[in-house]
């Protein structure tokens, strides 16, 4: 069978949530290692460091195992035959990663099986764009075409979510090219077509995400969720909209009414987005709102220069301290069910928060470096030695 | 989670009752936003600061230049003034900030406090020539900023403005893209830091005088050192003698994983050490053939070997660690 154990897998998500229910004191430290010794097989689980380290790891074996094999083939590969050295790699990583990598090692998600898949599917890509290259590759829309099966049979299988977001890609960019190949009218439908496909992607994806049987599909439909809400709002940002539209050749095709509802529709989703967020406890659009607020803000900052870079600053500043000191008001005694408190380990984010600081604050006050050109700044000037 | 609360009901391992209790539980949860808040005080904060700093430079010749000067002044005493009376009493354990705002006020004030002095140095050199003084003074007002109003931010700031004294860059990207170790001193520099830093978190722990820094000073201790040694190794002649002065360093950070369970220390130290050894071993291997191409073969295969072999100990060593820690 392809793909991962239904079984261990889905034990490897309940081994997660039973340590959230056990560091949340809803399940005792008894009761936890009683219902982990009693549920069966499951993938072991890991952190993020360590998929980081096994997936540079892994990458280091595929490349030097590739260049060993290159040097010892390196009189039999050539220009014509260089796709089937691609696709035995491909088949080669792929069998690799099913038959030791996931049935036998019992790898789910930690950074080997990741690798090995992404390196199988770029070497498969490879081998079919050097076999195809002046019968599809050389046309966009078929390319594009191409790699959504390629794409997409893998991210089923394998549900893996950056595959799935990467089908989706896939799926956009045809439609993107089939309008720009159609020309006239429907080069303008370009930005309301894209809105109404990732409304259907939206709710077709939430509705699969609370049907699945399985959360690691679940995972993957919330992928799509994320970007088809992005995708929805990049489709009508002003910025987006005009660039791209200057790029089709279309300076000012877009009626001012329209005009007016891009520049409106720049400001009033991501709002819209918090608000949804926030009202119905879904996470997913007060993250974007958030950030796509600061998206649109610089989209129409970018055509109306209304003030100065320090003025802008300075009113932004004192509208986001505003905006949470009104929010730590308001959500002060759990209306909506919001909560100001954190709900989880404070000292990981505290740590990690005071990394940003000093990434990103450390040179205020650097002034030489601005005003006199000596090098002479906090957080680096120094080590020039010209201080 | 509702899957996981099935699934133990459905293996007997929860009753309806129960099972009903943790569902409306999970349901009723409120929706945390305290990280979205912080967010927006940090980027508020940093904004109006970066804000200030530009007009103050921006109108240096006009009649309103000195207006804003006053007002930067008087908000960072403002702001001190605040932070003062609303902090909790001095104490050598990790304080709670008196409210959400309190964190952000003492980092407002701070950054108006660095926008001040360098004003002062630029326009007035009230430091003269003495460079060093503009650093190392504001570098120790900020060490007491940190301490007085346990603000780990702040810490960070001044760790790094003490390193930039010493000639130093220490952000987490300009460690590594700013530095130009290819001087002895340079080198050395950032070894004496790194050992003033790691003793820094050492004494905080062991004398329990704010022992909740010690990451801060350990992590940017591990990474300075190990840069400015690597970087050394790859620089000067004899690289691999350099290269054994990391091998305290690794210890330390292997040290630090076991006690504290700290499984990003175990991951940098053993990439820090694989790219030591492995400078020598391809010193060693390139040095061996003259056409490179059995240098090749063996490189290979020493880094499919050791990759694997580092991807056993990494699993293994991920494995204990939860093992210890009863997860």
């Amino acid at each position: 069978m392809l793909g991962y154990d239904k079984i261990r897998q889905a034990n490897y998500f309940h081994k997660i949530h039973l340590n959230e229910l056990k560091n949340e004191g809803l399940v005792s430290n008894e009761e936890h290692s009683v219902i982990e010794k009693n549920m069966g097989p499951a993938y072991n689980t890991t952190n993020i460091f360590v998929n980081i380290g096994l997936f540079i790891l892994t990458y280091v074996i595929v490349s030097s195992a590739l260049g060993f094999l290159g040097l010892l083939l390196s009189d039999v590969i050539s220009e014509q035959n260089g796709w089937v050295f691609s696709l035995i790699v491909a088949v080669g990583l792929l069998f690799f990663l099913q038959k030791v990598i996931i049935d036998d090692r019992k790898n789910f998600r930690s950074g080997i099986d990741d690798a090995l898949l992404y390196g199988g599917i770029g070497f498969l890509c490879l081998a079919f764009f050097i076999l195809f290259e002046t019968v599809f590759f050389n046309d966009p829309l078929k390319s594009c075409l191409f790699f959504i099966p390629l794409l997409g049979l893998p991210a089923k299988i394998y549900q893996d979510r950056l595959l799935y977001g990467l089908t989706l890609f896939s799926i956009y960019s045809v439609f993107f090219l089939l309008f720009h190949k159609l020309g006239g009218v429907f080069l303008l439908l370009i930005p309301f077509g894209l809105m109404l496909l990732s409304f259907i992607f939206y709710r077709f994806s939430t509705t699969k995400a609370s049907k699945v049987e399985f959360e690691a599909d679940q995972e993957c439909w919330e992928v799509i969720q994320w970007i088809s809400i992005i995708v929805f709002y990049l489709s009508g940002n002003i910025f987006v909209v005009t660039e791209l539209s200057t790029e089709l050749g279309l300076v000012d095709a877009f009626p001012k009414a329209i005009k007016l509802f891009f520049y409106g529709f720049t400001i009033v989703i991501p709002l819209l987005y918090i608000f949804h967020g926030l009202k119905n406890k879904k996470l997913i659009f007060l993250n974007l709102g958030l950030a796509l607020i600061a998206v649109g803000v610089f989209s129409i900052k970018y055509y109306h220069n209304l003030m100065s870079l320090e003025l802008a600053l300075l009113l932004g500043g004192i509208a986001l301290l505003a905006v949470a000191y009104s929010a730590m008001r308001y959500f002060k005694n759990g209306k909506w069910n919001i909560t100001t408190e954190p709900d989880n380990n404070l000292t990981d984010g505290l740590n990690l928060e005071s990394i940003v600081i000093d990434q990103t604050l450390s040179k205020v006050g650097d002034i030489d470096t601005k005003f006199k050109g000596e090098g002479g700044k906090f957080g680096g000037g120094g080590a020039s030695g010209a201080y | 989670m509702k899957r996981t609360l099935k699934y133990l009901l459905l293996h007997g391992v929860i009753n309806d009752e129960t099972h009903g209790k943790l569902d409306s539980y999970i349901e009723g949860k409120p929706l945390s936003i305290f990280w979205h808040i912080r967010i927006l005080l940090y980027l508020g904060v940093t904004l109006i600061a970066t804000a200030l700093g530009i007009l103050i430079y921006e109108n240096i010749d006009t009649i309103g230049h000195l207006s804003i000067v006053v007002l930067i002044g008087l908000t960072c005493i403002a702001c001190f003034v605040y932070s003062f009376k609303k902090a909790p009493d001095i104490s050598a354990d990790k304080s709670e900030p008196a409210n959400p705002w309190f964190d952000y006020i003492v980092l407002f004030g701070t950054l108006l406090f660095l926008t001040f002095e360098g004003y002062l140095q630029f326009q007035y050199s009230i430091f003269g020539e003495r460079y060093g003084m503009a650093t190392f003074l504001p570098a120790m007002v900020l060490f007491g900023i940190a301490y007085r109003f346990d603000h780990l931010g702040v810490l960070s700031l001044a760790i790094t403005l003490f390193c930039s004294w010493l000639g130093i860059s220490l952000t987490p990207k300009s460690l590594f893209t700013e530095n130009d170790f290819s001087t002895t001193n340079l080198v050395i520099t950032g070894m004496l830091l790194c050992v003033i830093l790691i003793g820094a978190g050492y004494y905080s722990v062991k004398e329990k005088f704010k022992a909740h820094f010690h990451f801060t000073y350990y992590n940017f201790g591990m990474h300075l050192g190990a840069v400015a040694i690597l970087a050394a190794g790859f620089n000067f002649s004899f690289g691999w003698i350099w290269m054994l002065l990391i091998s305290p360093l690794i210890l330390f950070a292997y040290w630090y994983s076991q006690t504290y369970k700290s499984f990003y220390f175990l991951l940098f130290g053993f990439g820090y050490t694989y790219i030591a050894i492995s400078y020598i071993v391809v010193e060693v291997f390139i040095g061996i053939d003259s056409d490179y191409i059995f240098s090749a073969y063996l490189l290979m295969t020493y880094f499919i070997a050791t990759a694997i072999y580092a991807i056993k100990f990494l699993r293994s060593a991920h494995k204990k660690m939860n093992e210890d820690a009863g997860v």
